[in-house]
């Protein structure tokens, strides 16, 4: 990646945060008391977004921050004040702004987005506000140069310079300057040219960044004369005035930053971190899943030639294996945090639109998955909770008739249980309507009127991911485009999940989906069914049985199999697969129970052939929709491919 | 263009070279429950898994092909199957083996002279694909050779046998 590259990835990176951060601020101010200080976060982030994108040369992405600053700055030094119009035109304002940076990132220029309109009504806003008020905040407290703190810490924890002086620089831009930070920027730059610079503060990386300053503070150690140095920094433009201290001793500073004898406690504690590109990763992950797999080929071949030297390096292998998988899949975590932060804004912009009042709860965003599939169910989520809003929840009024308050509750949660993730969006609206849904898939064909009436409810919520199923009456603006749930089913199922459904009529309905914590590599246990072998993911193992086949009870000539109380419908995972020619042992059953999340299933396998750690492959392209009861393929020891049997497929509630 | 030649017992056929990836020795075939019966299942080719399809139901879906497994034919090689190959093929993202009889030749063929598309169409339309699976008909090595059209085979809609309401 060339330089001009990665500075515009960091630049695009960061501006999300940034905009994310402004929609935070935004969305608190909206619900929470106006307080200077939240006044000043925003002032902030459309400040430090101006900075970053006027270094970039986003000229229209420069203006239109300057502009929301110009407003800020207003409500800060209460020219104005806030009110709900204004949330409207800055929460117009960050869309556009995020509209830019997806434009940047897809390689349009900033000037792709019209900002006319905005521009206009910010100004409109500063017009009506601009009655002669209070003067602007200023900080006067500039400590005197050469006995400020950066100076005393940087001495705190070196000896002075055997070569030039030590000087503390203070550089001040003209109050009328724009860009701060970009001029500081360039006079650090012409510092670090001329002379060793030891501290600077803000740095100049932070500055490359965008972090907002008004003056900045430099150590440096040189033999130039105090007047070269002062003339230095007045070389750059728009810099009112460079102080320069007299040459520093141990002593004429001020000790403020550490008592004597911690010095070197000045340096970054705990753990540190580098940037590492996600290629990188995304490699090495794939290097390590080719591993387990020879791993697991070179194990088969040991056992094989029961070479006991073999056999133990072998095992030797696996464990290293094992626990290099565990550091790399661990790098591949990521929280959800940055997929869930986008939610806020955007239920908060639906709700306006559906004409809803709508309080998002949003819980366990800290909860972590592979990277690939928190970075995969960003769209899913986006689908459920606009279902959520649009289908589940009524409108004010109709909430106040059934006796609930008029805002309802949305609750985007997620937790991790055992190795896998559990996402729950649930809302208190109105429930899904088994009628109305079995109606409709009558008359969309899904189903015959006849099978319609035996369902039961868990299969009517099947219908509702079923391919071109859409409850709503009305084609609204919000949902029913294209993408229906049946996209979300297939889409988790890939991934190796499943969602769920469950309904109270009046009381509100849940989606939950749920995922493995890591992609690809996990423990199976390996079932062999008429000569052929499944992969069954260990994780939803419950129990295995060896039964009598004479001693299967039957219910309408349907064979059951009881556990912990239950009678669970026994499958003969032979006849779910159509093995050719499959019969069974005459006299003993195996019998695999799984369970998960409160449902089970058993099923009858003629043998168990034990555990193995296997790396899941996807069926591709020509496969892009579920065969039913399959989630994958797997390599096995030999080099033949097996299946991963999908668990969903076979689990119910009873 | 160039194109593979390849036989499906005594006929002969060709596919662009251009959407073939390589030509594979016979590989082990996993069954692939609730496929359409052409799809013989999934292979491991150099650590990808590979679905792999069987041209005959193509050719002839009236008459249908032996009911014998195929996955077996396919894994060990007999003095009957000693040539078959898997060509591995593409249409844009998806990618598939296609079992042939055996591999002859790569040669050049100029479709504005010798393809006559008008020909063959209707009397080679494969029962279990949508479209025509030929495209026309061209004379190569003094014998009639079927230009396979590949679209119609790597058509994932045809894939799964099961209906759209799959109700547990």
């Amino acid at each position: 990646m060339d330089k001009q590259n990665s500075y515009l990835s960091l630049f695009i990176e960061e501006s999300r945060e940034h905009i994310q951060a402004l929609d935070n601020q935004l969305l608190q101010l909206e619900q929470g008391t106006v307080d200077r200080e939240s006044v000043q976060s925003l002032f902030r982030f459309a400040h430090t977004l101006k900075g970053m994108a006027s270094t970039m040369g986003f000229l229209h992405m420069t203006e239109l921050t300057h502009h929301m600053e110009d407003l800020l700055d207003a409500l800060r030094s209460e020219r104005l004040t806030w009110s709900s119009e204004m949330a409207d035109l800055l929460f117009a304002c960050s869309g556009v702004l995020r509209q830019m940076v997806d434009g940047i990132d897809a390689g349009r220029p900033d000037s792709a987005i019209d900002v006319g309109v905005l521009l206009h009504q910010l100004a409109d806003f500063l017009g009506r506000g601009s009655v002669p008020g209070k003067p602007l905040h200023k900080d006067g407290t500039t400590a005197p140069v050469g006995e400020d703190g950066l100076a005393a810490q940087w001495l705190a924890s070196h000896s002075l310079p055997a070569d030039g002086q030590l000087y503390s620089l203070r550089i001040v831009p003209e109050e009328s300057c724009s860009l701060p930070g970009v001029r500081l920027f360039m006079a650090v730059r012409a510092y670090v040219a001329r002379c060793q610079v030891v501290a600077a503060q803000p740095s100049a990386e932070e500055l490359a960044q965008g972090v907002v300053a008004t003056q900045g503070d430099l150590v440096i150690v040189s033999d130039l004369s105090p007047e070269t140095l002062v003339d230095i920094g007045m070389g750059i433009s728009e810099i009112a005035r460079v102080e320069v201290s007299k040459p520093l001793q141990r002593g004429t500073v001020k000790d403020t930053a550490k008592p004597p004898g911690t010095g070197t406690e000045m340096s970054h504690k705990g753990t540190t971190s580098v940037r590492v590109s996600t290629e990188k990763l995304d490699l090495l992950f794939n290097l390590v899943t080719e591993l387990v797999e020879t791993k697991t080929r070179l194990e088969t071949v040991a056992k094989q030639q029961s070479d006991g030297v073999l056999v133990e390096t072998a095992e030797q292998l696996s464990r290293l294996t094992r626990q290099l998988q565990e550091v790399v899949m661990q790098t591949r975590l990521m929280s959800l945090e940055t997929v869930f932060q986008r939610f806020p804004r955007m239920v908060r912009d639906l709700a306006k639109g559906l004409g809803k009042q709508v309080e998002l709860q949003v819980e366990g965003a800290q909860t972590e998955l592979d990277r690939a599939l928190v970075e995969e169910l960003g769209d899913l989520l986006v689908h459920l909770l606009r279902n959520a809003l649009d289908h589940g929840l009524e409108t004010p009024e109709r909430r106040l008739a059934a006796g609930k308050p008029a805002t309802g509750v949305v609750r985007l949660a997620a937790y991790s249980k055992g190795n896998r993730a559990f996402i729950e969006i649930a809302e208190d609206g109105q429930g899904i309507d088994l009628q109305k849904v079995v109606h409709k898939a009558v008359d969309k064909g899904l189903v015959s009127a006849q099978e319609a009436t035996a369902l039961r409810a868990e299969q009517v919520y099947n219908l509702l991911f079923q391919p071109g199923f859409s409850t709503s009456e009305v084609l609204s603006d919000v949902s029913g485009r294209g993408v229906g749930l049946d996209v979300v089913k297939s889409k988790v199922q890939s991934l190796g999940g499943e969602v769920q459904v469950e309904s109270q009529p009046g009381k509100g309905s849940v989606f939950r989906i749920n995922l493995p914590l890591t992609l690809s590599i996990f423990t199976a246990m390996l079932v062999w069914v008429g000569g052929e072998v499944y992969a069954v993911p260990l994780d939803a193992v419950y129990q295995v049985y060896t039964q009598k086949r004479q001693d299967v009870h039957t219910l309408q000539g349907k064979p059951l199999f009881f556990v912990d109380n239950q009678s669970l419908p026994l499958v003969f995972l032979g006849e779910a697969f159509q093995v050719p020619n499959y019969q069974g042992d005459p006299d003993l059953l195996q019998v695999l129970v799984l369970a998960r999340d409160g449902r089970y299933a058993a099923l009858a396998v003629d043998g168990f052939l034990g555990q193995q750690e296997v790396v899941l492959k996807a069926l591709g392209a020509y496969f892009p929709k579920e065969i039913p009861g399959i989630s994958g393929a797997l390599v096995l020891g030999d080099g033949r491919v097996a299946l991963v049997v999908n668990p969903g497929y076979f689990l119910r509630k009873e | 263009m160039e194109v593979v030649l390849f036989t499906l017992a005594q006929d002969q056929y060709a596919v662009p070279v251009t959407q073939v990836d390589s030509i594979e020795p016979p590989l082990l075939v996993t069954r692939l429950p609730g496929t359409a019966a052409f799809v013989m299942g999934l292979a491991n080719l150099r650590g990808t898994v590979l679905p792999i399809l069987d041209l005959r139901h193509f050719a002839w879906p009236t008459v249908g092909v032996q009911a014998d497994p195929l996955a077996t034919a396919v894994a060990q090689p007999s003095s009957e199957t000693a040539e078959v190959r898997v060509l591995v093929v593409h249409v844009g993202e998806i990618t598939a083996g296609l079992r042939v009889d055996a591999v002859l030749d790569v040669v050049e063929v100029d479709f504005d002279r010798d393809v006559r598309t008008d020909r063959g169409k209707g009397e080679f339309r494969g029962g279990e694909s949508q479209g025509d699976f030929i495209d026309g008909i061209v004379s190569l090595k003094q014998l009639p050779t079927g230009l396979i059209r590949l679209e119609s085979i790597l058509n994932p809609s045809l894939a799964l046998t099961t209906g759209p309401a799959e109700l547990r």
